[in-house]
């Protein structure tokens, strides 16, 4: 997505403001977002869902800008240049998340507080977490099911729940672990 | 039978979709990438079909090969999205036959898988994104990390990789003056509302799409439960709102739905911002009682007068005041023999 304002670089933050009960939403560059906030100086900011996080605070308050000059790094595998990583938000390939690690460790965690994946990992995990949602899904109809008193339907529900289970079971022993512990 | 089946919660919730974001380890990202690479992450992801032998369930649409009609028509029926299109030279997508899955190719990313179904059903969808990931990313080179998870181009999608998403109709929480209270509270357990339809103020149409704001962290299965709850919620406060209009005063509820109702079966110049705001009070309509139309059929119709759709029944790039007055013409038609036989335009019962 592109920069609601210049249009030329990606949008790295999707801003939402609020005037007179209005919504009002821009998605922006860093740039154009510093330009932005010149110009709108009564602007609430509470509600910047940025994408980027703090790392926009940083930036807008200029203190980032001295810390990445002196970062400096090029990925060897694609030649992508830390800098233009900084300008267009774009990474070049998969070794530049090794080649900008600490920076982009640094950004990670502002985004996401301690930055750690949850959740699938690639290479047939066989549809886990479908599983468990099917599974969920069961569990709240047979709860109306019992609620409602048709007790034929909580019968055949409960069958389908500890099929699924055993399907799971069996597809957690087969090593298909998820990716955190 | 029917030939409009009613999807789950539809009355309120039009579709869902859940996107997963991938990329193959050994090749450059979008930014970076050759003619060659490009065309290998194609024939990378034709092979990984053809070897689960689920081909033939598949479309390949190379973008470079289609007209700009057929591409905005993708578009328009949320197969494909804008940035595809301006990677057209590179991109393609895989559409399955039933339009539910859309795997896109060269996107930002190498692959963005889509399950993509009407009302509420994102246990569905994501069954299917995850089942087409499974067959794409089996014996491939994924780009994984054990602590940032799926590498995407844009370090804001690693992690799942996963955008669940769910389009919204609340004319009545809109209306009513909620949609604030509602965007800060989906804001506080992670997910972002915007309007789809026209930009800043209002949503033309009253339709929104809600979805996560980040990928770290959570699980896919956490990510897509708190959006069903979410969904389950704000579809029982739309209907909570609808119901306040009606009791406030429902001769003037049903006046503004029929008066819509009334110039969609005359017009005979409808823009595309007019058609949205009056089709939000039919959709409305529907969904409470006051005419008997199915919803599916609305929602089909919305999508056919989209600019795009419109030129391919044509057959001819439309635009301006010809895409007005087709939009008219095939509104009038469609819309009267929907509610022809419509029994309860007048009921004195309405839900
Ligand atoms: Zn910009
Ligand atoms: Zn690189």
């Amino acid at each position: 997505m592109m920069c609601d304002e210049c249009g030329v670089r990606p949008a790295t933050i999707h801003l939402t403001t609020f005037a007179d009960g209005e919504k009002k939403e821009k998605n922006l560059c860093a740039t154009c977002l510093t330009k932005y906030k010149m110009n709108l100086p009564a602007m609430d900011l509470t509600n910047l869902a940025g994408i980027l996080g703090g790392f926009i605070e940083k930036a807008l308050s200029g203190k980032k800008e001295e810390d990445d000059t002196a970062y400096s790094a090029v990925c060897e595998s694609c030649g992508l240049d830390y800098k233009q990583f900084k300008r267009n938000g774009m990474l070049g390939c998969a070794d530049c998340y090794k080649a900008f690690r600490e920076p982009l460790e640094e950004m990670l965690s502002r985004m996401h507080g301690n930055a750690q994946h949850v959740g699938r990992i690639p290479g047939g995990m066989n549809s886990q977490v479908s599983l468990r949602l099917q599974i969920d899904k069961l569990k709240q109809q047979l709860a109306r099911a019992i609620s409602e008193e048709e007790y034929e339907k909580a019968a055949v529900l409960r069958d389908q729940i500890r099929n699924l289970q055993a399907e799971l079971k069996v597809k957690t022993e087969v090593g298909e672990g998820s990716a955190h512990e | 039978m029917n030939k409009y089946p009613m999807a789950p919660e539809s009355d309120v919730v039009v579709s869902c979709r859940v996107r997963l974001a991938r990329n193959y380890a050994d090749i450059p990202f979008y930014t970076k990438m050759s003619e060659e690479n490009a065309k290998e992450t194609i024939s990378r992801a034709l092979k990984s079909l053809q070897s689960a032998n689920i081909n033939g369930m598949y479309r390949l649409f190379p973008m470079s090969e289609l007209s700009d009609t057929e591409r905005r028509m993708l578009v328009e029926k949320h197969l494909i999205s804008l940035d595809l299109i301006s990677n057209k030279e590179k991109a393609a997508a895989l559409i399955s036959t039933g339009e539910t899955v859309s795997i896109m190719i060269n996107e930002e990313d190498h692959i963005r898988i889509q399950g993509l179904l009407p009302g509420l059903q994102l246990e569905k969808a994501a069954q299917l994104a995850f089942h087409a990931d499974d067959i794409l990313s089996k014996n491939a080179p994924i780009a994984f990390d054990s602590k940032w998870g799926y590498l995407t181009a844009c370090p804001t999608n690693a992690g799942t990789g996963l955008r669940a998403s769910a389009l919204v109709h609340l004319p009545a929480i809109t209306v009513t003056k909620q949609m604030g209270a509602v965007i800060q509270a989906f804001g506080k357990i992670g997910f972002t509302v915007r309007g789809l339809y026209g930009e800043g103020t209002e949503a033309e149409g009253s339709l929104y799409q809600l979805s996560n704001q980040t990928a770290m962290g959570r699980s896919e299965e956490d990510v897509i439960r708190s959006l069903i709850d979410a969904c389950q919620q704000v579809a029982e406060q739309e209907r909570a709102a609808r119901k306040s209009l009606i009791e406030r005063d429902q001769d003037a509820f049903i006046d503004k739905m029929m008066r819509s109702v009334g110039i969609l079966l005359n017009a005979r110049l409808l823009d595309e911002k007019e058609f949205m705001r009056l089709m939000s009070d039919v959709r409305l309509a529907a969904g409470v009682g006051v005419i008997n139309a199915p919803i599916a059929a609305i929602d089909e119709l919305i999508q056919r007068m989209q600019p795009a759709s419109l030129s391919s029944l044509a057959e001819a790039s439309l635009t301006g005041r010809d895409l007005m007055l087709l939009r008219a013409s095939e509104v009038r038609s469609s819309l009267s023999s929907l509610i022809k036989d419509s029994d309860t335009l007048f009921s004195e019962e309405i839900k």
